[in-house]
């Protein structure tokens, strides 16, 4: 290569060569974030699916569909419908608004179980702030795989990304309302219920439920069922999508089990196999993270 | 994956999913994350993406990324695979924002952000100057156009070679070498100007104070 840059030139990028690095709070987040999407682009592509072949549903079929649904998904709306009720804001549109909400959150959660824990944590998150944007950034995804050419916005706060990951029962994470107000929901997704969104497993969609089973048993007080739920899923998915998650998990199981010497060597292997962890605060804070 | 949207499959939604979505490669796609999320991150703010967005596109790129694993096997250097979309990304993304009211999308980054950078053991003093060099840099890439951009920054602050960088924009490595040229010229010509405006701007000061 001929004509080099100057010395004046290099020095001076040389000073800013790594000025543009992220940081491990950059690494952590964007990764949470991208493992949320993943996860639900699961539940949406089956969702953007059945929305090609819905050519036009009115919201009153949606409702009715709802009605359909299995005992799951409506324990998921019940939930939903709860949060969002906090949520949204009142006025002449708010009814409307409730009902997409919760059509939305159905879909999500009927097509995959785990996601709806996240919609759940997320509703909880921003009731408080009486916001209901969590939901619409949830609504995104089936767009952002209809038509992956036009980016929709994805603000993911990133506590709602790393809320599939860290859902504690003993200590939620500080919760920050989103920096700005996210798209109206699509009402696609609202229109893309049928009784065959209920009927797509996938392996993510499994390791899903098995993880948020065993959350559940875990904060339940059942630590025994949560663990035996983790060693399943180490069982049928031992490079699984969530096996970093489980593994967190399994370390607050032992904690609560009083296995303390266990959950120390466990956490110990975590923290050095995953140094880069969104669990390694709370796995740090446990009973297996020693003096802290 | 593009075909998602039209897919006409009454039958089989669950096989078209796992189509777009191959679970089985997520070890594949974290070590790729491990890897190379520093490069993508640095090269997302050095195409001129700033602030919050930062988050949102390259989240975007590890999205595609997850979903193209499949057409990177075979392929020699992540880079330049990682590269090609990254600029896609970064190019829809300025697209919609422009689209978009109320949106603006300067060509010159207008802040750098500071938290992203590395000032563990710097003085107050120099890390405003290096926060001052940093954003000296993203304007100087700003006025770059989009092809010498992509150029400098691969050869010059990624340290890709002529290859690599043919490779990434695919385009021949003589039309990458000239452009190469014409950046580093344009971006000397850039500096030059700065820093002695910068200079004046000091000595101005300087002589303000001694009287």
């Amino acid at each position: 290569m001929s004509d080099a840059l100057s010395p004046k030139s290099q020095a001076f990028l040389r000073s800013v060569q790594d000025a543009d690095d992220p940081t491990r709070d950059d690494y952590d987040r964007v990764r949470a974030g991208v493992k949320a999407r993943l996860a639900a682009s699961v539940a949406a592509g089956v969702a953007a699916l059945v929305t090609a072949k819905t050519v036009a549903a009115s919201e009153a079929a949606v409702l009715t569909a709802v009605t359909a649904t299995t005992a799951t998904a409506v324990t998921a709306v019940t939930t939903a419908s709860v949060g969002s009720g906090a949520a949204v804001p009142t006025g002449s549109a708010g009814v409307a608004f409730a009902t997409k909400l919760v059509a939305v959150v159905l879909v999500v959660g009927a097509a995959a179980g785990g996601t709806t824990a996240v919609v759940r944590h997320q509703q909880a998150m921003h009731a408080s702030a009486a916001e209901a944007t969590t939901v619409h950034a949830t609504a995104n995804v089936p767009r952002d795989l209809q038509a992956p050419q036009a980016r929709p916005p994805m603000p993911l706060p990133p506590t709602l990304a790393t809320a599939l990951a860290t859902i504690e029962p003993t200590s939620p994470p500080a919760l920050t309302p989103p920096p700005a107000p996210s798209p109206a929901p699509s009402p696609a997704i609202a229109t893309a219920l049928t009784t065959e969104t209920a009927s797509a497993p996938s392996s993510l969609d499994a390791e899903i439920a098995l993880v948020r089973d065993a959350r559940a048993a875990l904060r339940g007080g059942d630590a025994a069922r949560a663990l035996a739920l983790l060693d399943e899923h180490a069982r049928r998915f031992s490079r699984g999508a969530l096996a970093e998650d489980c593994d967190a998990e399994r370390i607050y199981a032992l904690c609560a089990l009083g296995r303390s010497s266990d959950a120390r060597s466990l956490a110990s292997r975590f923290l050095t196999s995953h140094p880069a962890s969104p669990h390694g605060a709370s796995v740090r804070a446990s009973c297996g993270g020693g003096t802290n | 994956m593009t075909s998602l949207h039209h897919a006409e499959l009454p039958s089989a939604p669950c096989d078209a999913v796992r189509a777009g979505v191959p679970v089985r490669t997520w070890a594949d796609f974290e070590a790729l994350y491990r890897e190379h999320f520093r490069f993508v991150w640095r090269i997302v703010r050095r195409l001129g993406i700033d602030g919050e967005q930062v988050d949102d596109v390259v989240q975007d790129v590890f999205v595609v990324v997850h979903r193209r694993l499949g057409d990177f096997e075979g392929r020699s250097s992540a880079k330049t695979w990682l590269y090609g979309i990254v600029r896609r990304v970064v190019a829809d993304h300025r697209r919609t924002l422009r689209r978009k009211p109320g949106h603006e999308v300067p060509d010159i980054p207008a802040e750098s952000d500071p938290d992203a950078m590395t000032s563990g053991d710097q003085s107050p003093q120099a890390s405003v100057e290096q926060s001052e060099r940093v954003r000296l840099l993203h304007r100087l890439l700003g006025q770059l156009d989009d092809d010498k951009r992509d150029v400098f920054v691969l050869s010059e602050l990624e340290g890709l070679t002529m290859v690599e960088i043919a490779e990434a924009l695919d385009v021949n490595a003589n039309t990458i070498a000239s452009r190469l040229r014409a950046a580093r010229r344009e971006f000397e010509a850039a500096l030059e100007l700065a820093t002695r405006a910068d200079d004046a701007m000091e000595h101005g000061i300087e002589e303000r104070r001694s009287r």
